[in-house]
C-alpha cells in the first residue's frame, strides 16, 4: 500500500518535472511563430483527447446553497460579458481591452510567459481530473 | 474615467468578486466552490469536451495570438 503511494507520488513529480520543462521551453518561443502554435497544440490536443478517454473523478456533491450556484452563474456570465463586449468592440489597449490585451502586459518576458503556460498546464490538469 | 480604465475597473471588481467568493465558499460545508462548478459543467462527455476546449483556446489566445 505504501510502496504504490510512494510510486504515485514519484511519478507525479516526474510528471510535474517535466511540465515545468515543457512551460520553459515554451516560454521562449515568441508568440505568432510555428514553435509557439505547436508547443501550445500539442498539449491542448492530448488534453482534448484524454477528456473524451479518462473517467470522471469526481461527482457533483448535493444540498450547496442555490443562491451561492446563483453568484458563481452571474460572475462567469459577467466575465464572458466583458470579454464579448470587449472582443466586439475592437479589443484594444485604449477602448475597451479584452482579458488578453490587459495581461500581454505582463506576459512579454520569457520567464513570465514559461509561468503562465506551467499554470494553464496545471489547470489542464486539473481540469481532467475532475 | 477612460472607457480602458472602466472595463479594466470592472474585470478588477468580477475578479475579486469571484476570488472572495472561493474564499467564503472554502471556509462553508454548503456553499459550492469553483472547482464544483467545474464538475458539475464536466458532468457530461460534451460539457467535459467544451470546457477542455474552452482550456485550449485558453492557451491559444495568450501563448500563440
Amino acid at each position: 500500500m505504501q510502496a504504490v503511494a510512494v510510486e504515485r507520488r514519484r511519478r507525479r513529480g516526474l510528471l510535474v518535472a517535466g511540465a515545468a520543462l515543457y512551460a520553459w521551453v515554451a516560454g521562449h518561443f515568441t508568440p505568432f511563430t510555428l514553435p509557439a502554435a505547436v508547443v501550445t497544440f500539442v498539449p491542448g490536443a492530448i488534453g482534448l483527447a484524454l477528456s473524451t478517454r479518462l473517467p470522471r473523478r469526481t461527482t457533483p456533491r448535493g444540498g450547496l446553497s442555490r443562491r451561492v450556484w446563483l453568484a458563481w452563474g452571474i460572475g462567469i456570465v459577467a466575465v464572458v460579458g466583458l470579454e464579448t463586449y470587449g472582443f466586439f468592440a475592437g479589443s484594444s489597449s485604449e477602448g475597451h481591452p479584452t482579458i488578453s490585451n490587459i495581461v500581454n502586459h505582463g506576459l512579454h518576458g520569457d520567464e513570465t510567459r514559461a509561468l503562465a503556460f506551467f499554470g494553464w498546464l496545471a489547470f489542464g490538469d486539473w481540469l481532467l481530473r475532475r | 474615467m477612460t472607457a480602458f480604465q472602466l472595463t479594466v475597473a470592472a474585470f478588477a471588481v468580477v475578479t475579486v468578486a469571484l476570488v472572495a467568493l472561493e474564499g467564503l465558499a472554502r471556509r462553508s460545508s454548503t456553499w459550492p466552490q469553483i472547482g464544483d462548478v467545474f464538475t458539475v459543467l464536466m458532468t457530461r462527455p460534451t460539457g467535459r469536451f467544451l470546457v477542455m476546449l474552452g482550456w485550449w483556446w485558453l492557451g491559444w489566445h495568450f501563448f500563440v495570438r
